[in-house]
């Protein structure tokens, strides 16, 4: 059985547990949970070996289809180290092509690439880092008019775009959805990282009502790339918690992360009742 | 009831802790698991890693036998 078969054979089962079980008039025994096979259990044993970390979350992360959006700077880490923990559907969208003035931040291209699709450049490393997921590149511009279609289906959202519109427009399809989602966004040296499970803590425009009336584009303003790997690596963590449990994400609030002085600050933030985006969810 | 039994003798670490956590996941609390190994650092890091995560260990020769905490 290939991976892809194997993957589809477990959602058959477990719906064919669920029902079986639905019919059931005596409750049965909880039944065993799939196996690992003997290569994914060498692939993901430094994660396995966590005493957090055992075969129900590596089976709940390789069950999961994530979505990413921005194959750049934060969208490299979180592809990278999603791919490489085993969730076994990626998409990867972005509608810009590689230029050389990304390379110095954005870890999934390499000089060859400029020119190319970054949707596509990201989707061949990832195959390139683990075969046995299925990644799915976009070239598409998520917006308000598309963003709820994309999040549709989704089991977590990875928001690693660049610009406010989108992130709103996001914000607000994953609340629609009550599609789970990370935040993020970085600057010179600094950023931020939120985690927003819609409906029970605080969304991005709960924290953010308004967008900063002078916020720079990366254009205009300098990034540097180990500081956009942080919290980029810092959102593909926020991932994993909120795929697995296995540590309480960064919810009802985000954190401040101020490299130049090595300042990290958790802000707190509440759920506002009149938030058009998730105020009725 | 039989002990399971596992055999790690030809892992190495971290896959020698890795697989004895995941036939104690499977397991019932009360149950054991008879582990088989070979001589080094498998022998001094499973039964240490095992108490650790809360399970009673014995260790006879090469055999070290753990119930499920």
């Amino acid at each position: 059985m290939t991976d892809n078969s194997r993957r589809g054979f477990f959602r058959e089962l477990a719906s064919v547990v669920a029902s079986a079980r639905e019919a059931a008039t005596e409750p049965e025994p909880e039944a065993p949970p799939p196996d690992l096979t003997d290569a994914e259990i060498e692939r993901y044993s430094r994660q396995l070996v966590l005493p957090e970390w055992g075969a129900a979350a590596q089976l709940a992360v390789n069950e999961a289809s994530v979505l990413v959006i921005g194959a750049g700077a934060l969208g490299a880490p979180v592809a990278l180290y999603l791919a490489g923990a085993g969730v076994g559907r990626i998409g990867i969208l972005d509608d810009d092509a590689v230029e050389l003035s990304n390379l110095h931040r954005q870890l999934l291209h390499f000089t060859p690439d400029v020119g190319v699709a970054k949707a596509e450049s990201a989707a061949a490393k990832l195959r390139y880092l683990n075969p046995d997921i299925v990644v799915e590149p976009y070239q598409v511009h998520a917006d308000a008019e598309n963003a709820a279609a994309l999040v549709e289906g989704q089991d977590l959202v990875v928001d690693c775009s660049d610009s406010f519109a989108t992130r709103y427009a996001v914000n607000a399809a994953c609340c629609a959805a009550r599609v789970p989602l990370v935040e993020a966004g970085v600057l010179g040296m600094s950023g931020l990282v939120m985690s927003i499970k819609p409906g029970r803590t605080a969304c991005y425009r709960c924290a953010f009502p308004v967008e900063p009336l002078d916020a720079p584009r990366c254009a205009d303003a300098g990034v540097l790339g180990p500081a956009a790997g942080v919290i980029g690596s810092l959102q593909a963590l926020e991932a994993l918690k909120l795929l697995t449990g296995v540590a309480p994400p960064i919810a009802d609030g985000f954190l401040q992360v101020d490299l130049a002085t090595a300042e990290f600050l958790r802000v707190h933030a509440s759920r506002r009742a009149d938030c058009p985006d998730c105020g009725d969810v | 009831m039989r002990a399971r039994t596992l055999d790690i003798s030809a892992l190495t670490c971290p896959l020698t802790w890795v697989r004895t956590k995941l036939e104690l996941e499977r397991m019932a609390p009360g149950e054991t698991l008879e582990v088989r190994c070979s001589q080094g650092e498998a022998l001094e890091q499973v039964p240490r890693s095992a108490r650790e995560a809360g399970h009673a260990v014995s260790v006879d020769g090469t055999t070290i036998r753990i119930v499920r905490g």
